[in-house]
């Protein structure tokens, strides 16, 4: 039941960005040759998952990291895509797919064009069938069908002239998308994106073939048809010539049990430059307990935990054992975690409180929890050190000795609070009783969630802590209405590499929930905002104005102004409690080899995993 | 189904108590009494539950003032290994936050809690919850099974069709579903009737367990109004409430005692099963059951976590399960060994 | 006999009804918060819930929004836990296919824990009740105990504890671990002997339970009139017992049998949640705790469906056995 985080909202409402993609020129990146001489291919990969995916592989719903893993290693090619490598070595960039290289954009920034490779077709059945422009359109039509698509893709592309249009189902085709021949897509914008190449490595944009996805307005995912180097086992025993209703969905993907995934045929090496794909075939079970897998990976029985933490019982048995270290793997996930306050519900509309928490923490001892140093590195600020060129590498606004917590500076900050009537350093009015704070019930935030609840306990903060299943927890973190005061255990990660990812979407008017996502905290909430869900406060705090100033800047001033946005935001406005700027850790069995990160998705990349020997013995 | 049947009687169904024969000479309470203890086991069962009790009872204190410590106190750096892995049951006396204490007897949780103080702690929840909701079972139960039985015709075959439906439902899953409609959320449900805690499990489970009650009731109910005392106070002009309460009532004291007994452990085994489940009791609640769901992510490393809180709601429903036929055999020698 | 079956099928047509009705407040309308809402899930606009609103029909009046579920339960081709309404929201898999995969799974258990039950309980009820007071007796009465006292959820952990890691540590044979990998299917799993530690545990407080009823039930009908006339017949005491006292000790255990079994069909939820195993149980617990109320509704129904054939299988069987019960 150790259920594990892959952070699952990412940033939904992009801030204009200009930077990031221009002219990176380093692209086609193809990784390490010498491996890849050493690799036998062949055998079979036996992944494990806690839980099955969020959306049934259906690329215009899924917006979970793990299926964004799947997609991009193995069934899914798009125009641009990542290479599946760690960060430092060009995980981060965008590699042609299907494009032949990056696209070229205008003048004015409004139209982009994107030059396909030629002679790349589908998997079967539609092996006959090659992969065009219109393909692409027809992937962002469905994206932009509002009832095909859930959790919100059409933020990212109603910067595409007549997208909103299709969508309201004003227009009978999305105007800003045209493909003047099969080999060429042209993109017309409203306005200037310069991450337009990054919304275009998205799934969501993947070819669809011509019928495929008819009458498979909810269930696409199970009649998925391929472009990568795997598809799903009895990929080619579809038939799309019956009605939709009549279809019976792909053999190997059975709902809540099993993913079976094979080579797919039409797949040429020759036309992917950055996949390796070794393994033969892939078959992942779902379900069962991180133990059971753990034991499962000593015997070679499965090779990889895709979702989940190692217990640590698992992690100290290899990480105390010489020979069997090397088969750890920690590689940061470009992600904090915190714990959020709602601003604008007492006791933590008072910044003195949400100081005194910020100081009574004791983020090391939340990061043994979680596993120890090798999950992390002890957060203080909010922005990532790696987006920020280290500037706030050593700004530590709330220190405590080995970050174990400062109980008597929290109680001078509680002094100062008008919810410590008698001044004695513990919070003594009705706000601090019976907080209602919310969690995720999978390890280990129950275990955090009662290491919080022992830290502010002698400060007089007694909370009362709900716990959820993930999903519903973000949900109640989100919802305004349901005044959650103080949630427990958000995480975020970047969707590219900029601090602005970091910002609007946490800390914006864009990002508050109902509609949007991600500001859990309310800053930035209005007057009346506030009053139409019930908030007494009328008044928080506001960093609109940082934002927009730093949003237009480029080069060493973007990175100074974020860094200074990230000061004043961590120290002054303090929404957050950051403890942990994440690891992703995985360990693997000993029939693994080049075993690789994949930062995109924050996880394994299976198209360069190989097995000992091609497989042979296993 | 028909009740005469009562194919659903999880409890016991070898007997159907017939309280209204008795010997004449000795009182009957002396001679359940000697019958009864010269059961060992029930004597056994009995003086566990009593030494269980007072653990309860007295688990505040032991965590103030002997172990000092509470069961929601964390000793992450004592107690758990840099990869977060606890220790197990120790005796020695242990340094922990700089003072020298008792060991975790127990070990500790994979939060560095000590197991010790959770167990008994847990020891509280479990029979607070297995009380209440046997209470609220035996209160409805007692009262269904006596008015269908005292009435009879068309109440009766009402009231017992409403048992008959109540036993036929998934009872588990709509005892999860309400749990985690009703006790996730702060303001609880039904517009804040219903609020989540301890009382809201305990609710639930005695929702559910009353049928059971209701007809071992109705049965001895059904055959009692016949009886001599009963006409004799009919015959004074007594009212139907004044028969029930003051004839009928006390004369079915004894199988309400031995069913209500029996219900017990499996109300305790239900409120674990809810928690294990995780729509149980409030998270920083002790449970056993959650406890067991908190051990099942990491029981062969630390197998304590899984062994101590299972071992007691073990012993726990075991030892009422003995004195529940200890007190059934002594009530009714018919079905004794 | 038909008149009598005829009110007991009207008698379960009502409770099936109940269990529909309150299925439907517990998971549709006691849950604050907007359904459509929870259906539409996180970061939609306000129009793509009105959508999921209009979609779900819940700005009909109740009845009506309670008709359209109530019409997806009846056996009926195109009605029967039809897509339009019982399609998961949360992984958009129709809760028919989730169910009708899973129900295999659940059935090998339930009838597997089932035999393994009635083997050991019975025979174990008529060893004791024969030799009363005996050494047998006693061991067998200990055990039922035992059995009725143990929570299945901590006899599976420590089962898998032992059998399972203790035997593979000390490299002695082992039970294999939980779950049902990829690639095995449930016959081979069978065969790989994944069920036997499940069927154990599950069994054992079952077992537990139909020794003391058979043990009960079969003391009684041993002083019954007949079985001294037979007696007095000169009847081997063997044929008495196995001829006659056991007929009518036995016929309560069956409708026992039947209403237990009816029930774990619907899902074993804690024994398939303790060893991984992906049947019914499992997937409601699921769609419990996400909300997902169309696979709630499905589930919890078709588990009340099968309590209550069970239930009348049961009645069938009890009148074909006891010639004693009369259909008034």
């Amino acid at each position: 039941m150790r259920k594990v985080i892959k952070i699952f909202g990412i940033a939904l409402a992009i801030a204009l960005v200009t930077a990031a993609c221009g002219g990176n020129g380093d692209t086609g990146t193809t990784e390490g040759d010498q491996a890849t001489e050493d690799i036998q291919a062949g055998g079979t990969l036996k992944v494990a998952l806690l839980s099955d995916v969020s959306a049934a592989f259906d690329p215009q719903k899924e917006y979970y990291s793990t299926t964004w893993g799947f997609y991009r290693c193995c069934l899914l090619r798009t125009l641009v895509s990542y290479p599946g490598l760690p960060g430092d070595e060009g995980g981060n960039e965008l590699v042609p797919d299907l494009a032949t290289g990056l696209p070229e954009v205008s003048e004015d920034g409004l139209t982009w064009t994107f030059q396909m490779k030629e002679g790349i077709n589908y998997a079967p059945p539609f092996q006959d069938t090659e992969i065009v422009a219109q393909d692409i359109i027809r992937a962002l039509e469905r994206t932009a069908d509002p009832e095909a698509s859930a959790n919100g893709y059409s933020f990212y592309y109603s910067i595409i002239e007549g997208f909103d249009e299709f969508s309201e189902g004003k227009a009978d085709e999305i105007s800003g998308l045209n493909a003047p021949d099969d080999h060429t897509l042209e993109i017309t914008l409203t306005e200037p994106a310069g991450d337009l190449p990054f919304r275009m490595a998205m799934h969501t944009t993947a070819p669809i073939p011509e019928g495929a996805a008819d009458g498979h307005v909810r269930d696409y995912g199970r009649y998925l048809v391929a472009s990568g180097p795997y598809m799903f086992e009895g990929s080619e025993d579809l038939d799309f010539s019956k009605p939709a209703d009549k279809q019976d969905p792909v053999a190997g993907y059975e709902p809540g049990k099993s993913i079976t995934l094979v080579r797919n045929p039409s797949w040429d090496a020759e036309t992917d430059e950055f996949r390796d794909a070794y393994v033969e075939r892939i078959e992942t079970t779902i379900g069962g307990t991180e133990e059971d897998i753990a034991n499962k990976i000593d015997t070679g029985d499965i090779h990889i935990n895709y979702d989940g933490v190692p217990p640590p019982q698992q992690l100290r048995k290899y990480q105390t054992d010489p020979e069997l270290k090397d088969q750890v793997f920690a590689y940061p996930s470009d992600a904090v975690r915190y714990i959020s306050f709602n601003v604008a519900e007492p006791p933590f509309d008072d910044v003195h409180i949400r100081r005194a928490v910020n100081f009574a923490i004791d983020k090391e001892g939340m990061r043994r929890l979680r596993g120890g140093p090798l999950f992390g590195e002890i957060a203080n600020h909010v922005i990532l050190n790696t987006l920020e060129n280290d500037l706030n590498a050593d700004f530590n606004p709330f220190p405590s000795d080995d970050s174990q917590g400062d109980p008597d500076a929290a109680m001078e900050e509680i002094k100062q609070s008008k919810y410590d009537t008698d001044q004695d350093g513990v919070c003594d009015a009705p706000e601090c009783k019976q907080i209602l704070a919310v969690t995720d019930e999978a390890d280990p935030y129950p275990d955090q969630a009662a290491l919080i609840q022992d830290n502010l306990k002698p400060l007089g903060i007694e909370l009362d802590v709900k716990e959820f299943e993930r999903t519903t927890m973000y949900d109640k973190c989100l919802d305004p209405s349901a005044h959650t005061a103080i949630c427990l255990a958000p995480g975020w990660g970047k969707d590219y590499p900029d601090a602005s990812t970091f910002a609007a979407p946490l800390f914006g008017a864009e990002g508050l929930g109902p509609d949007a996502c991600c500001n859990y905290s309310l800053v930035g909430a209005d007057a009346e905002y506030l009053k139409k869900y019930d908030y007494e406060v009328t008044d928080v705090p506001d960093v609109q104005d940082l934002i927009d100033e730093c949003t237009p800047l480029t080069d060493e001033e973007r990175i100074e102004c974020w860094a200074e946005f990230d000061r004043h935001v961590t120290e002054e406005v303090v929404p957050w409690v950051p403890y942990l700027f994440d690891n992703n850790v995985d360990i693997v069995s000993s029939d693994v080899v080049n075993y690789t990160f994949d930062q995109f998705s924050g996880g394994a990349a299976f198209d360069h995993f190989g097995l000992v020997g091609g497989g042979e013995d296993s | 189904m028909s009740s005469a049947a009562a194919p659903g009687d999880v409890l016991d169904p070898t007997s159907v108590t017939t309280a209204g024969t008795q010997i004449e000479g000795r009182t009957p309470w002396q001679l359940f009494w000697r019958r009864f203890r010269q059961d060992k086991f029930a004597i056994a069962g009995c003086v566990f539950i009593v030494l269980m009790t007072l653990l309860a009872i007295s688990a505040p204190w032991i965590a103030d003032n002997l172990l000092h410590r509470g069961p929601n106190n964390l000793f992450i750096y004592d107690s758990l290994d840099e990869y977060g892995l606890p220790i197990g049951p120790t005796f020695e006396k242990m340094e922990l936050e700089g003072e020298l204490q008792h060991g975790f007897w127990f070990g500790a949780d994979q939060a560095g809690r000590d197991l010790f103080i959770r167990v008994i702690y847990g020891a509280r929840t479990s029979l607070f919850v297995a009380l209440v909701a046997t209470g609220i079972a035996t209160i409805i139960g007692v009262t269904i099974g006596m008015i269908a039985g005292f009435y009879r015709g068309k109440i009766d075959t009402f009231l017992m069709r409403l048992t008959d439906v109540v036993l036929s439902l998934p009872i588990l899953l709509l005892a999860l579903g309400l749990s985690a409609a009703c006790g996730l959320q702060k303001e609880g449900c039904l517009g804040g009737l219903i609020r989540p805690g301890l009382l809201l499990v305990s609710y639930i489970i005695g929702l559910f367990s009353w049928p059971y009650i209701a007809r071992i009731i109705r049965g001895q109910v059904f055959s009692l109004r016949e009886k001599e005392f009963v006409e004799a106070a009919r015959a004074q002009g007594a009212s139907n409430l004044r028969i029930m309460t003051r004839e009928i009532l006390p004369n079915v004291i004894a199988p309400i005692i031995v069913y209500t007994t029996l219900i017990i452990p499996i109300n305790v085994i239900f409120e674990a099963a809810l928690s294990f489940l995780g729509v149980g009791v409030p998270a920083t609640t002790p449970s056993w059951g959650r406890m067991l769901s908190e051990a099942s992510a990491i029981f062969e490393a630390a197998w304590w976590m899984m062994f101590f809180p299972g071992f007691f709601l073990f012993m726990t429903t075991l030892a009422f399960n003995l004195a529940g036929d200890g007190l059934r055999d002594a009530l009714d020698p018919k079905t004794a060994k | 006999m038909g008149r009598y079956l005829i009110r007991r099928t009207l008698f379960l047509i009502l409770v099936l009804w109940i269990v529909s009705v309150l299925t439907f407040l517990i998971f549709v309308k006691l849950p604050a918060g907007d359904p459509a809402r929870r259906a539409a899930g996180t970061r939609t606009t306000e129009a793509q819930v009105e959508e999921a609103r209009e979609r779900l029909g819940l700005n009909d009046p109740i009845w009506v929004q309670y008709t359209r579920f109530a019409k997806g339960l009846v056996p009926w081709p195109g009605w029967f836990l039809n897509e339009q309404v019982y399609y998961s929201f949360k992984n958009f898999v129709p809760v028919k296919e989730e169910i009708f995969g899973r129900i295999p799974v659940t059935i090998t258990l339930a009838v597997g824990a089932g035999a393994t039950w009635l083997l050991v309980g019975i025979p174990i009820g008529i060893i004791s009740a024969i030799r009363r007071r005996s050494l047998a007796d006693r061991a067998g009465m200990l055990f039922a105990l035992f059995g009725v006292s143990a929570p299945v959820f901590w006899l599976g952990l420590l089962f898998l504890y032992i059998f399972w890691f203790k035997f593979q540590q000390m490299g002695w044979p082992h039970a294999p671990g939980s779950g049902i990998p990829t690639g095995e299917n449930l016959f081979e799993a069978v065969l790989a002997g994944r069920f036997v530690m499940p069927w154990i545990v599950l069994a054992l407080s079952f077992a537990a339970l139909y020794s003391r009823m058979t043990r009960g039930n079969l003391i009684e009908t041993m002083g019954e009139d007949y079985i001294r006339t037979a007696r007095a017949k000169g009847l081997s005491e063997r044929r008495v017992i196995f001829k006659h006292g056991l007929r009518a000790a036995l016929t309560p255990v069956v409708t026992m049998f039947g209403m237990d079994l009816g029930l774990l069909l619907g899902g074993a939820i804690i024994t398939e949640t303790v060893f991984n195993l992906p049947g019914v149980g499992q997937y409601t617990l699921n769609a419990i705790k996400t909300s997902d109320f169309p696979a709630v509704m499905g589930v919890t129904v078709f588990a009340a469906f099968f309590v209550v054939v069970a239930n009348l299988v049961v009645d069938v069987m009890y009148a074909a056995l006891d010639p004693r019960v009369r259909y008034s």
